[in-house]
């Protein structure tokens, strides 16, 4: 109890440096959240990042990111591209440029559209342009074509142009030139819509555990107790939250899971010293209260060492030999289990006996008055 | 455990996942044209007089236009007695607009979110995938989980499909207003072309068209529509080729589509049709064709609709494309009808799977409104077969060392404890299989979690019964009273895990759902063995035989 001031300055310095990572860094969205391409394939054979960078790079996807998984025996690799159609905005510009050059002037291409995903293209020409020239220049832009439909009238050329969706091109050429088959590839796709729905149902569903949370503690013990565990469990969820903006881990849908089981876990911890707490006070009448919560806190020490280690075993497990769908989850919950621990004895507990104090100063000054 | 399997997630068994939303707003106003359809035939009805109704394109009112002063009170009661659900929202001079109202046009929605779901459920079995997921997620998303399928992006091009079929009668006649319309006025590209066949009563018809290419669609379709009556619309469908071998050689379409004006009622829909499969052409090998067979109430509106209409075209709409339009020769009877495939490209086989494809989606019936894809996950086998074999080391590792670990601190306290603990994981399984939970990656993550936290419980109360011991307690009394102090801190600590589970429930998607629902039934499972079942076996130790010391 006497160390509060020192752990209460430590928490206040971590969760302030938290809020400015998160406020200065922001979070690493990952695909469940931005949206995009997310593709984990697993290779016949061992390469390394470069050679799989060298095998997309001619695919001309500006933004694809490639990470090894797994216990680095380059196997298995995880391609992320954010770009959520096939050609970005410059991509487009640049392409409409290329077939007014071809067309012989900004003015001489007669038609000209495009799908928002980059997708299907309509070009059409005031001149005949045979379909080798279209065919050429995608090929210069590293575009994979799917299929070009040419216009009826030869004197005025027009063609509709479908391309493969990065997906589609990345799958095909790894299976080119890296042997790898269908069943070994994961591809997931996230459109932006889906995105932003799960983010705001991600907040929602962890306000309302905290509320159910808080509505049990208040009943079962009393409202004294309550504000403390919600402290509590705040200061663990921003504290892990600005480990995630610090490092830059991706921040997925597991995460948000990893979140509320951290919270269910934290809350745990502080419920076992709380009912430690509720005994001695019913049991030593009469003693200090700083003194039953300190001594609350030593008597439940061990157990609360000894659950955090026998989870920590679990989760440690689960981070390395778990794979790239549980590393997320397992990360949060590695960084949780440790503040969890710590909060439920150095946070918790603390708050309850100052907000305690303080109420018992104002009865006693309201009956001296 | 072995004899029955566990259903296992997507991750761990390859496959599809998608989440599609559907596009509600389109069933709104399919639903609006309907009312404009109803309203504009009691209007005639009642005698009042309109100079127009319209539904614009891009939202769902229907805005109507009277032609005298003293019928708006007439026109008022109309709509409050028999149109219900739709309301007055503005109101200038002799137009009015009307809307459907809030309440109806969220059950439209809702119900198109169900139809969509129950067709797709339908499809997905015609596809012949094993035990699909098919559910609604929030208001508009409809989540599909197809589990082990080889292809995806057939698969959802097939349970995409919008399929709207529809037969719907060429007017040839009235085609006659677009004489007026002159070449100067065409959208660039749009030739307009004529043909004269023998027509409806033996009579010589002819019909006018327009030839466009696909970019000139819609102006071209303004410009037209603005000519015809208000029952009448303009459909585009590709342009016949048949009987052109050079061109039917030709590997790729052009893009060039033709004009049939048609009414907008369709003469009957696919909804009354029972089966639809794919045959060959006889005449054309390599040609395929959709046969499609309407129940005795469709084959009924088939017969007296191609009677009425002898030597008609009846224009076969599917997604809102002329598929073809054939003159009716004579009375169609036995409830049969076929859609030609536009075949002049692809390879044999593409074609044979796009016919396949088709009859597959009329065959479930069509989707209320169009659908898109907002999520799509993909697993390969080999792939989920890897994840699947991870999550077991994990599982197992975490598991040993905590068994290990308790053994060490506890001793035989630790094994009793291990017991249980294996206990729990058993009856977890076992829970998992008898309700058919479906087991995840992340679900393996919960099961491993739980017992981690299980070991909790026997950790509260060991430490506990060491207290008493320290006090100078018998075994035996400190077994009682470690239990029973020990409890009220098992049972709050469980509740409140169980309060943020039941809510990752509430909010997690497939996978987080799966890890959600494993983590509540271990902790109630570990509720049980800990506090009942270890008990138990203390009680019969103790009680079997005079321990003077307890190993703890």
């Amino acid at each position: 109890m006497g160390k509060f001031r020192v752990f209460g300055t430590f928490s206040a310095l971590l969760i302030i440096g938290s809020i400015v990572s998160i406020a200065v860094r922001g979070f690493n969205f990952g695909l469940d959240f931005a949206g995009g391409y997310e593709i984990q394939v697993k290779l016949p054979k061992a390469v390394n990042e470069d050679e799989i960078n060298s095998v997309i790079s001619p695919l001309g996807i500006t933004d694809a990111r490639v990470q090894q998984l797994g216990n680095q025996d380059g196997l298995e690799y995880l391609i992320l591209v954010r770009q959520q159609g096939t050609l970005g905005e410059k991509e487009k510009d640049a392409l409409k440029n290329e077939f007014e050059t071809l067309a012989g002037g900004i003015n001489k291409i007669a038609n000209w559209t495009i799908a928002e995903s980059g997708e299907v293209i309509s070009v059409g020409f005031d001149q005949p342009i045979i379909e080798d020239q279209v065919q050429a220049l995608l090929s210069k832009h590293n575009l994979k074509v799917l299929k070009i439909t040419a216009g009826e009238r030869a004197d005025k050329s027009e063609y509709t142009i479908e391309l493969a969706s990065i997906g589609q091109q990345i799958t095909e050429v790894l299976n080119k030139k890296m042997n790898v088959d269908a069943g070994n590839v994961s591809i997931e796709f996230v459109g932006p819509q889906v995105g932003e729905q799960l983010r705001n149902q991600g907040i929602m569903a962890v306000a309302i555990s905290l509320l159910f949370l808080m509505l049990y503690i208040a009943i079962r013990f009393d409202f004294y107790f309550s504000p403390g565990a919600i402290i509590a469990i705040l200061h663990d969820v921003t504290i892990v939250l600005g480990v995630f903006s610090f490092f830059q881990i991706d921040f997925t849908l597991s995460t948000v899971a990893g979140i509320l089981t951290l919270i269910g876990y934290s809350l745990n911890d502080t419920v076992v010293v709380y009912d430690r707490i509720r005994e001695n006070i019913a049991r030593l009448r009469g003693r200090e209260l700083r003194f039953l919560v300190s001594s609350s806190i030593s008597e439940t020490l061990s157990r609360t060492m000894l659950t955090g280690l026998t989870t920590m075993f679990v989760v440690i497990s689960l981070f390395i030999w778990g794979g790239r769908a549980l590393m997320d989850f397992s990360a949060c919950l590695l960084v949780g289990i440790i503040i969890g621990t710590y909060s439920s004895i150095a946070i918790a507990a603390p708050s309850y006996v100052l907000l305690r104090e303080q109420y018992d100063r104002r009865v006693k000054t309201k009956a001296s008055a | 455990m072995h004899c029955k399997k566990f259903n296992l997630g997507l991750d761990l068994y390859g496959g599809v996942h998608l989440v599609m939303g559907v596009e509600v707003e389109k069933a709104v106003q399919q639903r609006a044209d309907r009312l404009a359809d109803a309203l504009r035939q009691e209007l005639k009805e009642q005698k009042i007089n309109f100079s127009n109704i319209i539904r614009p394109r891009d939202n769902s009112d229907i805005i109507v236009t009277l032609t005298a002063n003293d019928s708006d009170e007439s026109f008022k009661k109309i709509i409050r007695k028999e149109f219900k659900v739709l309301h007055i929202v503005q109101h200038e001079d002799r137009t009015y607009t009307l809307a459907v109202t809030g309440e109806y046009a969220e059950h439209i929605r809702e119900s198109a979110v169900e139809q969509a779901i129950k067709t797709i459920r339908n499809r997905a079995d015609k596809l012949g995938v094993t035990e699909p997921t098919i559910a609604k997620r929030g208001t508009d998303n409809i989540l599909i989980q197809l589990p082990g399928v080889r292809d995806p992006d057939r698969a959802i091009a097939v349970i995409g499909r919008t399929a709207q079929l529809e037969f719907k009668i060429v007017d040839a006649e009235a085609t006659a207003v677009f004489d007026e319309i002159t070449n100067e006025q065409l959208p660039q590209g749009v030739t307009k072309e004529e043909h004269t066949f023998t027509g409806h009563g033996g009579k010589s018809t002819r019909e006018v068209y327009f030839e466009t290419p696909y970019e000139q669609k819609e102006a071209l379709e303004k410009l037209l529509t603005a000519k015809i009556p208000s029952d009448r619309e303009i459909l585009f469908g590709d342009i016949d080729r048949k009987g052109s071998a050079a061109q039917a050689t030709q590997v790729k379409t052009p893009q060039r589509l033709r004009t049939y004006l048609v009414t907008t009622r369709p003469g009957i829909t696919g909804d009354y049709l029972t089966d639809a499969n794919v045959e060959q052409d006889p005449k054309m090998p390599g040609d395929y064709y959709v046969s499609m067979t309407f129940d005795q109430k469709g084959a009924q509106i088939f017969a007296k609709l191609t009677e009425e209409n002898e030597q008609r075209m009846m224009a076969i709409v599917l997604d809102e494309k002329v598929n073809s339009a054939p003159v009716i020769q004579e009375k169609i009877g036995g409830g049969s009808a076929r859609i030609t495939l536009g075949g002049n490209y692809g390879s044999t086989n593409s074609r044979f799977e796009e016919a396949k494809d088709l009859a597959t989606v009329l065959k479930a019936g069509a989707l209320p409104a169009p659908v898109d894809v907002r999520e799509k996950r993909q697993v390969g086998k080999t792939m989920g077969e890897d994840t699947a074999r991870k999550g077991q080391i994990a599982l197992v590792v975490g598991v040993f060392a905590v068994l290990i670990f308790m053994v060490f601190y506890y001793r035989v306290s630790g094994l009793i404890a291990n017991f249980g603990l294996i206990l729990n994981f058993v009856l977890l399984l076992a829970i998992m299989v008898v309700f058919e939970a479906t087991l995840t990656l992340p679900g393996m993550a919960g099961i491993a979690l739980t017992l981690g936290m299980a070991v909790d419980a026997n950790v509260l109360i060991c430490e506990r019964i060491r207290e008493e011991l320290r006090l100078g307690k018998t075994p035996r009394a400190a077994i009682d009273t470690g239990y029973s102090k020990a409890f009220s801190a098992i049972f709050d600590s469980n509740v409140t895990t169980l309060i943020a589970a039941v809510v990752l429930m509430q909010y997690g998607t497939g996978p987080v759902r799966g890890f959600a629902v494993t983590l509540i039934i271990g902790l109630l499972c570990s509720l049980y063995t800990s506090v009942i079942v270890s008990r138990l076996i203390y009680d019969f130790i103790t009680s079997s035989w005079r321990i003077q010391r307890l190993s703890i």
